[in-house]
């Protein structure tokens, strides 16, 4: 087991602050590169690499969720209803990482990984000439409890949409929800694409709204791994502390960049992150 | 509209505090764990612990928030969510 020197407190706190400024522009929690990490680099045991991962997630999304929210990126009426699924997946998938082949559930994720990046690269072109049309849109599109609207500041424009395909979108956040629970992630990587290609939201909405809800899920998995004693509290203490810093830096950076970049970078990252999951 | 920013702001505030407060837990736990000054396990176990409470403690403004502005709906969708947080520590 690791001994928390000093180096190794300023090393994981460095990560840390690199994870947080990622996770909070792209709205993902961060796990799937912090437990390899803590796996190979510390050579911490997979399931507590998990929990301290977890524990990390929460960190980041009640830093940007604190922010975000009343800055009116995040949708909060539409993300409680997905951490609702996300928060049964989660606990589903804490209970049942014991029982299955981790094997197995890596090379699926890592497969749903593939579709769904290329599907963000191809509609960058599509919003890039939709753009004008999702602005202007008239007040009749504009109507039910989920719809939003945001100042986005990297445009100088006020952005307004309309949420559809609720129920599909719960039944995936449900899959994403029992990721986080069983691979230590937020399960940012599933909600942000979803929130974006099914539920239209727009990118930095879907990522401030996944960051809002992956708070949830990653609390409902890791009160399991509490219980069981497998916190590693001072390693999730640096990581903490590290991503807390960080998520406030990238704060400031989602509100200045512009959404295709965000896109691009996330689809790349999808890509990457599938490719590691299948090579295991 | 009003009553809208009034929850996000309760929820902000909500989050601040949790993390603020967990932040300070865990700082001191290093601060003492480094100058050797007394065992500081405790510290870094309380940080975690309210840094955990934060998804809760939101949830519960939620409930509280889109109940007083009748939005019961979201109200019951947030007493659902914290339910299943409940569960999970249970668990």
């Amino acid at each position: 087991m690791l001994e928390l020197t000093f180096i190794n407190f300023i090393i994981i706190i460095s990560f840390g602050f690199c994870i947080g400024i990622m996770a909070s522009v792209l709205g993902i929690g961060g796990g799937a590169f912090m437990v390899p990490f803590l796996v190979l680099f510390f050579e911490i045991p997979i399931h507590n690499a998990i929990a301290v991962s977890l524990v990390a997630i929460v960190a980041v999304s009640s830093t940007v969720a604190s922010i975000n929210v009343e800055k009116g990126f995040a949708n909060m009426r539409l993300g409680i209803i997905l951490e609702m699924f996300m928060a049964v997946g989660a606990i589903t998938g804490a209970l049942i990482l014991f029982e299955l082949d981790e094997k197995f559930v890596r090379s699926v994720f890592g497969i749903f990984l593939f579709p769904i990046s290329i599907l963000m690269l191809l509609k960058i072109r599509k919003s890039s000439r939709k753009r004008d049309e999702e602005i202007d849109c008239s007040l009749e599109k504009f109507k039910g409890s989920l719809s939003c609207m945001f100042y986005d500041p990297s445009i100088s424009k006020d952005i307004k949409y309309s949420v559809k395909n609720i129920l599909p979108a719960s039944l995936i956040s449900f899959f994403g929800g029992s990721l986080s629970g069983l691979l230590g992630i937020g399960g940012g990587i599933v909600q942000v694409p979803l929130m974006n290609l099914v539920c239209g939201l727009p990118i930095k909405a879907a990522a401030a709204t996944s960051n809002f809800m992956i708070g949830v899920s990653a609390c409902a998995g890791v009160f399991i791994f509490f219980r069981r004693g497998l916190i590693i509290n001072e390693i999730a203490g640096a990581l903490v502390i590290g991503i807390v810093f960080g998520s406030l830096t990238g704060v400031r950076v989602l509100h200045k960049t512009k959404s295709n970049k965000i896109q691009a970078v996330f689809a790349l990252l999808l890509f990457m992150t599938g490719i590691k999951m299948l090579m295991g | 509209m009003n009553k809208d920013r009034e929850i996000k702001l309760r929820v902000k505030q909500a989050l601040q505090f949790c993390v603020g407060a967990g932040l300070f837990f865990l700082i001191m736990g290093f601060m003492f764990k480094f100058a050797r000054v007394f065992h500081a396990d405790k510290f870094f176990m309380t940080g975690i612990l309210i840094l955990l409470t934060a998804p809760v403690i939101r949830v519960i403004t939620l409930i509280y928030g889109y109940a007083k502005s009748g939005e019961y709906k979201f109200s019951v969708l947030s007493l659902t969510v914290l339910f299943l947080l409940v569960t999970a520590f249970v668990l």
